[in-house]
């Protein structure tokens, strides 16, 4: 059994895999990380998941692993000595992330824990796609660079269609991202730092005029602390609409309140913007992947946004799009473009990588 | 990363308010602060503190390590240990915190709550319970000189865990004890076999030490000065002794443009005017030495003296610390201390380091009826205290928030 | 038929060191006189001089140019002075190009006391141009009462950009109290190229979709039109966002910014200054702000390919989203000076755009000059052309339809 981990600093999700591929029928929800504060109770608490079977790893998805994890990393000494230098770039989340990774480290000694990075798919992105047009001094500065979001649904993407294909990724998570991929290279990603750039979520603002900053700071006397605020807690679908519900349900009010209407063809705007990047870079577009744990949500959103660029050769079938698989077509047989959805959850394809990883080398443990 | 701070702060309030039982519950006797010393020592090892010290002066020590030394902040709190104190405690409500305890008890929870939040910070936050007479500035001192020795230099700023209503305060009076000393052979009322009116003799001083207190300078934002009449000595009254002296023990509250040279010059004129007709007596003025045995068995002597400070508004510390404040939603402003003392006296006004107070609850002992501390409002003060640490020495995450990961 | 009176229409173009001026008889855009101060109040090596054409015949004046009022005072003198000899030579109205107007002006203007006024509001929108600009104007307003003023901004033709691109997805009270929204540059210019365009082309302008691409030394933006009107522009509420620029970043992240901020303890001022003036071209190619000086150092030097390489991705991904947008492009313009000047600019812009239906003949991009021309190969679907910009000739257009329309003598 292979039990992949997903720690939001909130709660902590878990599915467990048999190695049959057969995913759980449940996953669980550690809703209080306090209940676990000892290795005691996380141990008590993992069993009462896995039961009598054996778990062969612990997979944890991390969102950043900057410059040091390019791939995904078994955790050893040397491995936690890197992962501490990561705090400059997500300070609130590292420390935490590193203490639960050490906890079930220390818990379970000897099982391998395979860590997953958000960023490790996109170390290889061009200079000029990777860099903000920011005084030499800064440029230089690694830390001043777009480090990619969803790396691991993208990079799965890209495997689903032909590596020669000039492909647009689109993820539509708690995050909403655009990849274009080519040759297994990401060469342009919407999400390069923090979601105050790309594609609007429900409380992140997406694009925005830098101008707008500074105006607001020198007319409002805002500080930098209550404008990061404002852009990232405020904006988004909850700034322009007022309601602070899931997006599901902002969803069904769609052509029934004008605000939530403006919502979304703003939102639909930012992605075309970011798929517009995407095929220029890549000078055309032969495929398009679409996955994420929102897509199923967003399906009339992919429609219309599909159908608007239709003339690019994307023959766009009928909804609802249905089949039983996990890759499913959404094209016709005579569209130039193919358009798919991948129903693969993350959990998933967090399994499938840690148990190939295992079988690559079945004898390593971790460096305890 | 406010969700993050607050939902560990809800982790955290069942204990405080057992630890504030535990520590209200306990007789106010002898060997209370001892008692006391072990309780908050055995707390902060409980609460995971990094590093937890005492040193011979009795100061508790936590220390929350940065992931880096760049600089520090002190967060203070002061445990009173006068008897005088006492008899002020025992007037006060169960179920209250007022006094000192509610400062003490938020310093500890506030090193706690940033510690669980694994949050990053540039430097050390040392949390410090210091125990303080009326006028003991010694333990504050001891502690400077001591297990801060090396560490001055870094310390960014220090916040006072005192009352303030949820406001900034930025300084207060200062206060001070001196003695007036009228040594020699007083002519005057001098009645035969019967010795000397003593107190007719001191009458005429106390008299114009009452005159002049009623004419003292005061401060825009700190308030007027002050001065009582604490206490009268006298000895030498017989007839055959050769010397008579009284001595005069004053209780001054004083503002920054009030020298303490020029108080005790000032006190000296003023009796020397009082006896000009007087030819074979010395007056002399100075500041009382107190003279401490800390509940550790160290003995410590230092001057009854607090200094006036008054931080300004503008200064980094104080605004970007007001700013974290009401950015999160405390109706918070600038204020001062008009009762009270507090550690600042040494901190700021003898160290400079920019010092600030921030606490619930007011300093009017008397108003403490009808603005009873509860533990919800201990409990905002720790989430206070640790903006204003976050603020100053935290690391923040821009772009990011941990709703949307 | 009422024949209209002709008027001569002295058009000023303020740019933050120089002064462009025309005089253009209007109707029909006769160029009269037109000139330029240069280094107007800079403090560099070189000398402030007044360079000055009348009917195409030049002129070079040097002369002390300490601020833009002088250059005015230095220009009407000359006029004045050309006047002597040649009666053509004279001018009936000031119309001034106004950059950020905000959400204070929708149309062109008619300079009065309240125009004044409320255009004294607008002086943050803009820190560097609005001030500069606005000093001209009272200068002009109380120097020469008898003689009309108009302002036309730049910021008009974008009026009719859709909500769902001028919209930024901020707290509604936010957008709705400081009137926030993308408001677009470049108005003048990329009005004026796309009527040129379909003149040239003589297309129905209420027919075509085009995308515009102002890249020039001073700011760069990418326009797109559908049926004459401008739908999107990729400069913004501010002219920092967009494209890379000579000395201004274009689209970033804030959250670097506030990193950066943070970090360095940089101010507000001197953070915007550094976006504004010490970013683009500037930032990563460090040596110059031109991109001509780019091109030219491209085979040697590894800064300049990259500088080269991050400027043109920035272009060709606006096209790109303009191109969804509009579905289909008619029309692909380049224009101001480095679309007109640098072939090998409009060649990497254009290299695999096939999929858009643009397709360069690079014979005719080499070859070309001045004018305007027509680069498309012959299986492009999108003409592709080249047009110099003329800001004082649209300008000029828009201050008589404004004066016109308001004075019954014509």
């Amino acid at each position: 059994m292979i039990l992949v981990i997903d720690y939001n600093l909130k709660e902590l999700k878990i599915w467990s895999f048999k190695e049959s591929g057969e995913k759980s029928p449940d996953s669980f929800l550690i809703q209080d990380v306090e209940e676990i504060r000892d290795n005691q109770s996380l141990k008590r608490c993992i069993r009462g998941i896995a039961g009598k079977d054996q778990i062969k790893a612990f997979a944890f998805r991390v969102l950043s692993g900057g410059d040091y994890f390019l791939k995904p990393a078994i955790v050893n000494s040397a491995f936690l000595d890197k992962f501490e230098k990561l705090i400059d770039f997500l300070p609130f989340y590292i420390p935490s992330m590193l203490e639960m990774i050490k906890r079930f480290r220390d818990t379970f000694r000897n099982t391998p824990i395979v860590n997953f990075f958000e960023t490790s798919f996109f170390s290889n992105l061009p200079d000029e796609e990777k860099y903000y047009a920011l005084p030499f001094e800064y440029y230089k500065n690694s830390r001043i660079k777009k480090s990619g979001f969803h790396g691991i649904f993208h990079e799965a993407n890209s495997g689903f269609v032909p590596s020669g294909d000039r492909t647009i990724s689109i993820v539509f998570d708690k995050q909403t991202t655009v990849c274009a991929i080519h040759n297994r290279r990401p060469l342009s990603i919407s999400l390069g730092y923090t979601p105050l750039e790309g594609i609007m979520s429900r409380r992140a603002c997406g694009d925005l005029d830098p101008g707008i900053v500074f105006y607001l700071m020198n007319i409002h006397n805002f500080s930098i602390y209550e404008i990061d605020e404002m852009l990232k807690n405020n904006s988004g679908f909850v700034g322009l609409t007022g309601y602070d519900i899931e997006l599901e349900d902002l969803l069904k009010l769609y052509g029934k309140d004008s605000k939530v209407d403006l919502a979304f063809d703003v939102y639909k705007a930012q992605i075309l913007k970011h798929i517009g990047e995407g095929i220029s870079v890549m000078g055309g577009l032969d495929s398009v992947v679409i996955s994420g744990d929102n897509a199923a949500i967003f399906t009339p959103v992919i429609y219309s946004i599909l159908k608007s660029i239709s003339f690019l050769g994307i023959h766009i079938e009928r909804l609802p799009w249905i089949g039983d698989k996990e890759l499913i077509r959404i094209t016709s047989e005579e569209s130039k473009v193919r358009a798919y959805i991948n129903r693969m959850s993350l959990s998933k394809i967090i399994f499938c990588e840690t148990a190939n990883l295992l079988r690559k080398s079945p004898s390593k443990h971790p460096d305890l | 990363m406010k969700e993050l701070i607050k939902a560990k702060a809800k982790g955290l309030k069942k204990d405080l308010i057992d630890f504030y039982k535990k520590v209200e519950s306990d007789k106010l006797d002898d060997s209370y602060v001892d008692r006391l010393s072990g309780l908050i020592a055995a707390k902060m090892r409980e609460l995971s503190f990094d590093k937890v010290a005492k040193d011979d002066a009795g100061n508790l020590i936590g220390v929350i390590k940065g992931y880096s030394n760049k600089d520090a902040v002190l967060v203070v709190s002061h445990i009173d240990t006068k008897s005088v104190n006492q008899q002020k405690l025992e007037g006060i409500y169960t179920g209250d915190m007022a006094g000192f305890k509610a400062g003490v008890i938020s310093s500890i929870y506030t090193g706690a709550l940033i510690k669980r939040t694994l949050l990053p910070l540039t430097g050390d936050l040392i949390i410090c319970c210091i125990p303080r007479t009326e006028y003991g500035g010694s333990g504050v001192e001891y502690l400077f000189d001591n297990f801060l020795k090396d560490k001055a230099k870094k310390i960014k700023g220090v916040v006072l865990c005192e009352p303030t209503g949820f406001n900034i305060n930025l300084g207060h009076k200062g206060r001070m004890e001196y003695e007036i000393v009228v040594k020699g052979r007083l002519n005057r009322n001098f009645l035969e076999n019967r010795g000397i009116n003593m107190l007719g003799t001191m009458f005429p001083l106390i008299n114009e030490l009452e005159k002049v207190s009623k004419d003292l300078p005061s401060d825009l934002t700190l308030g007027r000065s002050d001065l009582r009449i604490k206490d009268v000595r006298y000895s030498g009254y017989q007839p055959q002794d050769a010397v008579s002296e009284f001595r005069v023990v004053v209780d001054r509250v004083f503002i920054p443009e009030e020298a303490k040279g020029y108080i005790l010059d000032k006190a000296k004129t003023i009796a020397k005017t009082v006896y000009k007709q007087e030819p074979d007596i010395t007056i002399s003025t100075l500041l009382t030495k107190e003279r401490v045995k800390t509940y550790t068995g160290l003995e410590l002597v230092s001057e009854k003296e607090f200094k006036p400070w008054a931080m300004e508004s503008h200064a980094p510390f104080a605004s970007e610390s007001l700013k974290a404040l009401t950015e999160s939603g405390f109706k918070s402003n600038f204020g001062y201390w008009k009762k009270i003392v507090t550690e600042g006296s040494y901190t700021y006004a003898k160290m400079g380091i920019p010092t600030i107070g921030f606490g619930a609850g007011s300093e009017d002992i008397s108003s403490v009826e009808k603005d009873a501390l509860t533990a919800d409002k201990v409990e905002k003060a720790v989430y206070g205290q640790a903006l204003i640490v976050l603020r100053n020495i935290g690391v923040p995450t821009f772009g990011w928030s941990s709703d949307e990961i | 038929m009422k024949s209209k009176k002709s008027t001569n229409i002295l058009v000023l173009n303020c740019g933050s060191s120089s002064l462009k001026y025309k005089i253009i008889r209007m109707p029909g855009g006769v160029e009269i006189v037109r000139g330029e101060a240069e280094r107007v109040g800079a403090k560099t090596q070189g000398k402030s001089i007044v360079r000055h054409f009348v009917f195409g015949k030049e002129r070079i004046v040097e002369a002390s140019l300490g601020d833009h009022s002088a250059a005015l005072k230095k220009t009407l003198e000359l006029i004045a002075d050309d006047a002597k000899k040649n009666k053509e030579v004279k001018f009936d109205v000031f119309a001034h190009r106004y950059v950020h107007p905000g959400a204070f002006f929708s149309k062109t203007m008619k300079v009065d006391k309240a125009v004044l006024k409320k255009l004294k509001d607008t002086l943050p929108l803009a820190a560097i141009h609005n001030p500069i600009i606005y000093k001209l104007i009272e200068f002009c307003y109380q120097e020469y009462p008898g003689i009309g003023q108009f302002v036309v901004f730049d910021t008009v033709f974008h009026r009719t950009i859709l909500p769902e691109f001028s919209t930024y997805a901020l707290p509604m009270k936010i957008i709705k109290k400081y009137h926030i929204r993308k408001i677009g540059f470049h108005g003048i210019s990329h009005k004026y190229v796309m009527e040129e365009a379909c003149k040239f082309l003589k297309k129905d302008k209420s027919l075509q979709r085009i995308i515009s691409c102002h890249l020039g030394t001073g700011g760069s933006s990418v326009c797109a039109i559908s049926n004459g009107k401008s739908i999107n522009n990729s400069m913004g509420f501010t002219p920092l966002e967009g494209l890379m620029m000579n000395t201004r970043c274009g689209d970033i992240d804030p959250g670097v910014v506030f990193y950066i901020m943070f970090k360095e303890r940089f101010s507000s001022e001197e953070t915007e200054g550094m976006l504004n003036n010490k970013s683009g071209i500037l930032g990563i190619f460090n040596s110059s702000s031109d991109l001509r000086d780019v091109i030219r150092d491209i085979d040697k030097d590894k800064q300049a390919k990259m500088t080269f390489n991050m400027y043109v991705r920035r272009v060709r991904a606006y096209i790109a989203f303009y191109a969804l947008i509009l579905k289909k492009t008619d029309i692909l313009i380049f224009t101001d000076s480095l679309g007109t000047g640098s072939s090998a600019l409009r060649e990497s812009i254009c290299k695999n755009m096939e999929f858009l239906g643009v397709k360069l003949d690079e014979e005719k991009n080499k070859k070309y000059s001045q004018g305007v021309s027509d680069l498309s190969s012959s299986c492009s679907e999108s003409k592709i052309l080249v047009i110099p910009t003329d800001e004082e000739n649209m300008i000029a257009k828009e201050a008589y339809r404004e004066l016109v329309k308001n004075d019954s003598r014509y």
